[in-house]
């Protein structure tokens, strides 16, 4: 596995804007509620994340002034990835949409090809139709000034998070998807065992951080996601309480490496958990009643998938080596 | 009387409590006022002034120690209170027998408006103002002082609200009005009415006095007829009107059952009586009757007869007595011979010479009244029963007379209904011989003084000056000469139309009234029905 | 009276703003930790039944807690308060800064508690734990229950530490309920024998609604779990999923819940299921696909003997579902 150069995330915006507490929240578990506490970042942290594509995720405090010349542009935007921008919905975010544009223009003559995913962030304390209008307003000033200094069609998208639900991991999980070298390849395979199981809906989810790399191509179900998302807390929690070692524990027979689970709820929905490696797990939400009388051959089914999946990152980390750790999208390997 | 007012709110550490209170220790005792002792134990209460969050905004109130509690409790649910929610009540305090009706809108509307004010800018729940002191306590305190004073009061609170608040007393609702009832004044308008009153009120107000329907009023005013109604409902509202009927000769009125314990054993009605119906001055006010009266001042409009200089409210005898000049009309266009009462414009008839100029006149004594009243029987119509007692009845006023009954109670109108049997109209006969069926008394030719009853056999033996046509009326012919005229004018009242008002439910004040011809004409029209009409009284 | 219809009276007292009715809205009123801050104070006192297990009712009794209260039950209310009371639950405000007052407030209640119903038990919750530093908490807590020991005359209490927050709510309340609950012996006796035969690492006994722990049993390597408080943990973490399920399938989180969970992995076995109308039944066991398998075979056999075991002989048993189908589904929840 490639070692030196990872993609990074930037997470920049003003100070107090939240850039530690979503970091915290997304890449560490902390709960939300204890994000208050988190002191301000007066230096420049590097996170390394090993997971499914290890990655860096450098948080700026937000007072830096990287855009002086004494800051070595190349030594932060150099390596391909994301500029996660997160603006306070909550405060005046006019001097924060002139600080991002000064940035976007400044990197965007050395390094277009950097995405620039700009998080409206804190919009947990809004109501519902200010969240809408805000939204536009941001959206709208920001084009107009890019477009003002004819800069048309900027890799510019944009967000409504919080840390108090799943907004900001559903935006996190969009950012990453980006940066996955064989995101097709991994929908492709995931359709496939969609359709032919009669799943409702599917998730590749990293683990530890409950991103969600990959799903089926139908439109994004919410409550799906969420639920899923919850069910791999419990699955995390119960592994905690009982996944311990000890040495007088009778084992009773074989068992698969991968942990496999389902849960049945009220209404005879079914939600499907596998382990897929160390990092990921795929959750589905099954609908269909029949599936559930053959959960035998969906068992079979995700199996199937596994194999191709670690495949495919196999391939892809190889071909990272080979070509110096250059992350590049590729043409769908086939096999 | 207002015994005490307190404010009360939910304090999220103590509970319910009382923040102020006017008189100072009149709920919850104070250092303040040790020698007061607190008309109740407020903990015994408490949970009615502050309820739980699900019965508030509902006016509550409660009995405990000879006090009513009357409140209306509020609770605001905001993320700016502590413990989400702000609990509060504004409590008036009155003796547990007093009526407490009025003071129901005022806890209300208080309710509301301090509502209205916490949510504007938290002005309950910034008041951090020791008990007896502060903006809401001086509220209080004036709110209550003003009320048990001039119950009203004006508190302006700030810039934008004021804290306006008046006792009106609850009265039952008043009954609706009809075209055909007359109202009376009982008060004198003109002390009271100013240029802000109602547009409609303004202009009918002249033309109540007592004799004019409400549909003669509408029409005199020029005002719409509903609006018309509803000012005059108002009026009997607050109890400044009397509804009457229509006063006409051939109505019939006969004494109540009340009759023997109202003028019968009073002796100060029969007095108030004898003034009211006097006329003494008979020869003196010939003119005045005719001249145009001053309006404002006609002494009809009000009852009682106001004393004073423009009092005495003598009228003239000779107007109702005189052939040509019927008290009522249905018709605008009569309205003028309407005001034929005219007071004395020299006001020297005060009691005493009522008095004196009575025994002048041979003035019939309280025994005399009695006996006129009770000789008002169901059968004989006014005009019938004036020729009997003409003699006593000189120098009376004869609507003034009925009218007087109406009001004090103890007469009352016997209406009358037709009701068409659907059989064929029977022959036309001489109407005494129908029996049952509809007769005709003479009628006289002025409008509104009417055909006699059906039972008014006897009417053409009585040669009285208002019955004038009596014997060409009285042979009841369809195809009678006299009456050619008549009848094409009044045959825009087509069957279809007169129908129906024969079911038996409206009476003849209803129907001339709504088919604007007289009583007389309606008689007549009735003859000519296609089927058998009967006349019901009752 | 019938009597296996058990209603037992249960005050909830303590200082205005300690959190009563916080505790009683996650336990028993499906309200997740973050909404009860949007709950008012309770007025006078909130009375609600809280069906428990079936055939246990609880008659609770949520006292507002403010000063004005206070005075009413101690006087004019007394009687009618403390009379017939199971069980008094007392919640300390750790934070309260009149701790003195405090204590002599819940000593007066215990004075007029021992006239009336001498015979409660008696629960005295350390609320809010949540806001003291980890570090100090332990130190805190058993300082503060000493203190309210001292003032309990000759009641013995149970004191817990609690918190919205985690699952020592959990803990506190499985174990007030643990004590109300009728012939808990049997339902030991019976888990017991049932946990060896398959031999499970823990048993666990959740009551549906509140997935508060009944009882439990756990083998010698289950005694081994390094984490002591694991079925609060359950119990939370199941709750919170079912408060998910619930609002992502647009039901209300009481009509919410789980047919049927398993989950396999290298180093445990977990099976949920529902065991009678009011239980699931939460079974670990070591490794092996197939024995695992067998065990939830023997678990489904387990519930009719169940049945019969809490039904002949004793009469006091949990009402049993009439017939249930395979998956755990139960056609009829009132056969008595």
């Amino acid at each position: 596995m490639p070692q030196e150069p990872k993609p990074r995330l930037l997470l920049m915006g003003l100070r107090r804007s939240g850039k530690s507490s979503i970091a915290s929240v997304v890449f560490h578990k902390m709960p939300p509620n204890e994000t208050l506490f988190l002191e301000s970042t007066t230096r420049i942290q590097k996170d390394s994340i090993h997971s499914f594509m290890d990655f860096q995720v450098w948080d700026f405090p937000g007072q830096l002034e990287y855009t002086e010349p004494s800051f070595d542009l190349e030594d932060i935007f150099g390596s391909l990835g994301a500029l996660v921008w997160v603006i306070d919905a909550q405060d005046d975010y006019l001097d924060s949409i002139s600080r991002l544009n000064k940035t976007i223009l400044a990197i965007q003559a050395h390094y277009p090809d950097i995405n620039v995913e700009v998080f409206i962030h804190k919009v947990d304390g809004l109501s519902e139709e200010f969240r809408t209008d805000t939204f536009q307003d941001i959206v709208q000033l920001i084009s107009d000034e890019l477009h003002d200094n004819g800069y048309e069609n900027a890799p510019v998208h944009f967000y409504l998070t919080s840390i108090y639900d799943y907004s900001v991991f559903e935006a996190f999980s969009k950012v990453i998807q980006k940066l996955i070298p064989n995101l097709s390849t991994l929908e492709n395979l995931i359709n496939t065992l969609c359709n032919n199981c009669g799943f409702e809906k599917t998730y590749l989810f990293d683990v530890l951080s409950k991103i969600y790399i990959a799903s089926d191509t139908r439109p994004v179900d919410m409550s799906c996601y969420e639920m899923c998302s919850d069910y791999i807390d419990v699955i995390v929690d119960i592994s905690e309480l009982y996944g311990y070692e000890h040495r007088d524990r009778k084992i009773k027979g074989e068992q698969a490496q991968e942990a496999e689970s389902h849960v049945v709820l009220h209404d005879e929905t079914m939600i499907h958990l596998m382990e897929m490696n160390k990092y990921l797990c795929l959750l589905s939400v099954i609908r269909n009643p029949e599936a559930k009388e053959k959960k035998g051959l969906i068992d079979m089914n995700c199996r199937t998938f596994q194999e191709a999946l670690n495949e495919v990152f196999s391939r892809s980390w190889e071909e990272q080596e080979a070509e110096q750790g250059q992350l590049k999208a590729r043409p769908d390997p086939e096999h | 009387m207002i015994k005490a007012i307190f404010y009360s709110k939910f304090d999220t550490q103590e509970g319910p409590k009382v923040v102020h209170q006017v008189p100072d220790g009149a709920i919850v005792p104070s250092a303040s006022a040790p020698l007061q002792p607190p008309f109740l134990t407020f903990s015994d209460i408490s949970f009615f002034v502050i309820p739980r969050q699900e019965l508030c905004g509902n006016l509550i109130q409660v009995c405990t120690n000879g006090y009513r509690i009357l409140g209306y409790p509020i609770c605001m649910r905001s993320a700016r209170y502590e413990r989400n929610e702000f609990i509060f009540n504004f409590c008036l305090v009155l003796a547990e027998e007093q009526d407490f009706s009025t003071y129901k809108s005022v806890v209300r509307k208080l309710a509301d408006l301090m509502h209205g004010l916490e949510e504007q800018n938290g002005f309950l729940y910034r008041d951090t103002s020791k008990s007896g002191e502060g903006k809401v306590y001086s509220l209080c305190e004036t709110l209550m002082e003003d009320l048990n004073n001039y119950c009203e009061c004006m508190i302006p609170i700030d810039e934008l609200n004021t804290l306006n608040i008046k006792l009106f007393p609850v009265y039952p609702a008043p009954a609706h009005i009809k075209a055909w009832h007359v109202p009376l004044f009982t008060v004198r308008y003109q002390t009271f009415m100013d240029e802000n009153w109602d547009l409609t009120m303004q202009r009918i107000v002249p033309h109540i006095n007592g004799v004019n329907s409400v549909r003669i009023i509408s029409a005199l005013a020029d005002t719409d007829f509903s609006l018309t109604c509803r000012a005059v409902r108002h009026l009997l509202y607050y109890g400044c009107l009397f509804l009457l009927d229509i006063f006409s000769f051939s109505a019939i009125y006969a004494p109540t059952a009340q009759f023997s314990s109202a003028i019968a054993s009073d002796e100060e009605m029969q007095r108030e009586c004898a003034r009211y119906v006097n006329t003494t001055f008979a020869t003196t006010t010939t003119a005045a009757s005719l001249s145009n009266l001053p309006r404002f001042t006609n002494p009809d409009a009000v009852w009682p007869p106001v004393e004073g200089p423009t009092g005495g409210g003598t009228s003239d005898i000779a107007s109702s007595s005189g052939a040509g000049s019927p008290p009522t009309t249905p018709l605008p266009s009569s309205a003028a011979t309407v005001t034929l009462e005219s007071q004395d414009p020299h006001p020297h008839s005060q009691l005493t010479t009522i008095a004196e100029r009575g025994k002048e006149h041979e003035v019939v004594d309280g025994v005399g009244l009695i006996e006129l009243y009770a000789s008002l029987k169901q059968g004989q119509n006014v005009k019938q029963w004036y020729m009997q007692h003409s003699r006593q009845l000189a120098y009376i006023d004869i609507r003034r007379f009925i009218t007087f009954g109406i009001i004090k109670g103890f007469l009352y109108r016997v209406h009358k209904y037709a009701y068409a049997t659907g059989l064929p109209a029977p022959p036309i006969k001489s109407s005494h011989h129908v029996g049952g069926g509809l007769t005709s008394g003479p009628s006289s030719r002025g409008p509104g003084t009417g055909t006699n009853s059906p039972y008014a056999t006897s009417a053409g033996d009585d040669p009285a000056p208002i019955e004038q046509h009596s014997s060409s009326v009285q042979s009841g012919s369809r195809t009678g000469p006299f009456n050619d005229d008549e009848y094409e004018e009044e045959d825009y009242v087509d069957d279809k139309t007169l129908s129906k008002y024969l079911d038996g439910m409206h009476c003849f004040d209803q129907i001339c009234t709504e088919l604007e011809i007289s009583e007389k004409d309606l008689t007549a029209r009735l003859k000519r029905y296609h089927g058998e009409v009967m006349i019901i009284h009752r | 009276m019938d009597g296996r219809k058990k209603k037992k009276k249960v005050l909830l007292m303590g200082k205005s703003g300690s959190g009563k009715s916080s505790m009683r809205s996650i336990i028993f009123s499906n309200y997740v930790a973050k909404d009860v801050r949007r709950l008012g104070a309770t007025i006078d006192v909130e009375h609600s039944h809280v069906k428990f297990m079936g055939n246990l009712t609880l008659n609770l009794w949520d006292c507002g807690g403010q000063d004005a209260f206070m005075e009413t039950y101690l006087a004019s209310q007394r009687s009618n308060i403390f009379s017939d009371v199971a069980v008094l639950i007392y919640v300390f405000d750790i934070e309260s800064r009149e701790v003195d007052r405090d204590l002599d407030t819940y000593h007066a209640i215990i004075t007029a508690l021992k006239e009336y119903s001498p015979h409660a038990y008696v629960f005295c919750l350390v609320h809010k734990l949540d806001l003291i530093q980890l570090e100090h908490r332990t130190r805190i807590y058993e300082e503060r229950s000493a203190l309210i020991r001292s003032r309990s005359d000759n009641f013995a209490i149970d004191t817990f530490g609690s918190s919205i927050w985690d699952q020592s709510l959990y803990k506190a309340w499985a174990g007030i309920v643990h004590r109300l609950i009728p012939n808990l012996t049997i339902i030991e006796r019976f888990l017991e024998a049932f946990a060896k035969r398959i031999d499970a690492e823990d048993v666990i006994l959740f009551e549906r609604s509140t997935f508060l722990t009944v009882t439990s049993v756990s083998s010698e390597v289950g005694e081994a779990n390094p984490y002591k408080d694991r079925h609060e943990r359950l119990s939370n973490i199941m709750k919170a999923f079912k408060h998910c399920a619930a609002r992502n399938t647009h039901t209300t989180p009481a009509s919410a819940g789980f047919v049927v969970m398993h989950t396999k992995s290298p180093l445990y076995n977990v099976f949920l299921g529902r065991f009678t109308d009011n239980t699931y039944i939460f079974v670990v066991v070591p490794p092996g696909e197939a024995a695992y398998n067998c065990a939830v075979l023997n678990t489904m056999l387990a519930r009719e003997g169940f049945a019969k075991a809490t039904n002949t002989g004793y009469g006091d048993g949990f009402p049993l579902p009439a017939m249930e189908t395979p998956d755990g589904e139960t056609t009829n929840s009132n056969n008595y």
